[in-house]
């Protein structure tokens, strides 16, 4: 009569967490989806203002980003499996016992801090990048210009800059939040706090990965199109 | 059983980090369209990747993937049904555009005192 108060048992709990982010990133992708939307309408009618454009966006800047990005989700990857020796055990309480999950602890802790600093090497990257797009003129305006190109921009390029800026102001902010997040859990980690729960760490790691792969999707239409010609 | 886990891990990093590289090369091979189409078709790889091992999706329990092949269904809903319309209707100038903003767009640029200037 008092199943409400009894607390789920772990993997039903687990696996409710996983599903509650899923749907969560499942909206955010129709968020970002939008926009995709609208780079795919822009792309299929001004083809040459789009391929002109993302010529001038720092094509050595996003790739390095691009894999700081993948490592970043390899090592929150391994953050979840280490988190996997927090779950609850059956294993006796004692010495043995509270050297284990302190050493899970700090795995988990160094593993999220790695996570958390590639985020922040990928801000700054994309901090010395804007900075550049700025100085070059790459903003949709009165002052648009491409680079150092003569001419009015072709049709389309504003439009590929508007997106650009959009979508990748967009990720960014995602970005911020996550690198927040993961700092949170990192402290809490190394604190050995009780809230630091395998399915917590779980479900970060789930939108951090999701962030990485709406860049993953970003760095071929911003900075590929248009290098072969 | 971790271990294994490390090392499949670890792995899929690499071929995540060999397909960067190749979409990176590719993207200098003159192919026309077929670049595009290359680079989103390794992007889609690696997003696959990312998910299935990553994500832990390989692993996950049947609703949570029914969440995740959700939202792949409504943005091919979304792309698909305005697709429709913004690629099969030609381009047609809105009343309020003037004739210099509709130059670049229309050929030849329509007369002044038009329906459309």
């Amino acid at each position: 009569m008092s199943m409400a108060n009894e607390p789920l048992p772990f993997e039903l709990r687990h696996e409710t967490a996983q599903f509650g982010m899923w749907v969560f990133l499942a909206s955010e992708a129709l968020f970002f989806g939008g926009l995709f939307l609208a780079y795919l309408y822009g792309r299929t009618h001004w083809a040459e203002g789009f391929d002109a454009a993302a010529r001038h966006t720092d094509v050595v800047i996003g790739s390095i980003n691009t894999a700081v990005l993948l490592t970043s989700s390899l090592f929150v990857a391994l953050a979840v499996v280490a988190a996997r020796a927090l779950r609850p055990s059956d294993r006796p309480p004692g010495d043995a016992e509270r050297a284990r999950r302190r050493s899970a602890h700090r795995r988990v802790a160094v593993f999220l801090w790695i996570t958390a600093a590639l985020g922040v090497a990928f801000l700054v990257l994309k901090g010395i990048e804007y900075r550049k797009d700025w100085l070059d003129g790459l903003v949709p305006g009165t002052a648009f210009r491409l680079g150092d190109e003569a001419g009015a921009p072709p049709v389309g390029a504003a439009l590929f800059y508007v997106l650009y800026w959009v979508m990748t102001g967009l990720h960014t902010v995602h970005l911020t939040i996550g690198v927040g997040v993961l700092a949170v859990f990192a402290v809490g980690a190394s604190r050995e706090a009780d809230w630091v729960q395998p399915p917590r760490i779980d479900v970060a790691a789930l939108y951090w990965h999701f962030v990485d792969v709406v860049w993953i999707l970003l760095y071929p239409l911003l900075y590929l199109p248009g290098r072969a010609g | 059983m971790t271990r294994t886990l490390v090392f499949a891990l670890v792995f899929v990093w690499v071929a995540l980090m060999a397909l960067l590289a190749s979409t990176l090369a590719l993207a200098y091979v003159p192919l026309g369209d077929g670049n595009l189409v290359v680079a989103l078709g390794i992007a889609v790889v690696k997003s696959a990747l990312v998910v299935w091992w990553f994500m832990r999706l390989n692993e996950a329990s049947a609703k949570t993937r029914i969440a995740a092949g959700v939202a792949l269904a409504f943005f091919a809903l979304l792309a698909g049904l305005s697709g429709v319309d913004y690629a099969t209707r030609a381009r047609n100038a809105a009343p309020v555009q003037d004739a210099k903003q509709l130059a670049p767009h229309f050929e030849p640029a329509p007369p002044a005192g038009s329906p459309l200037r």
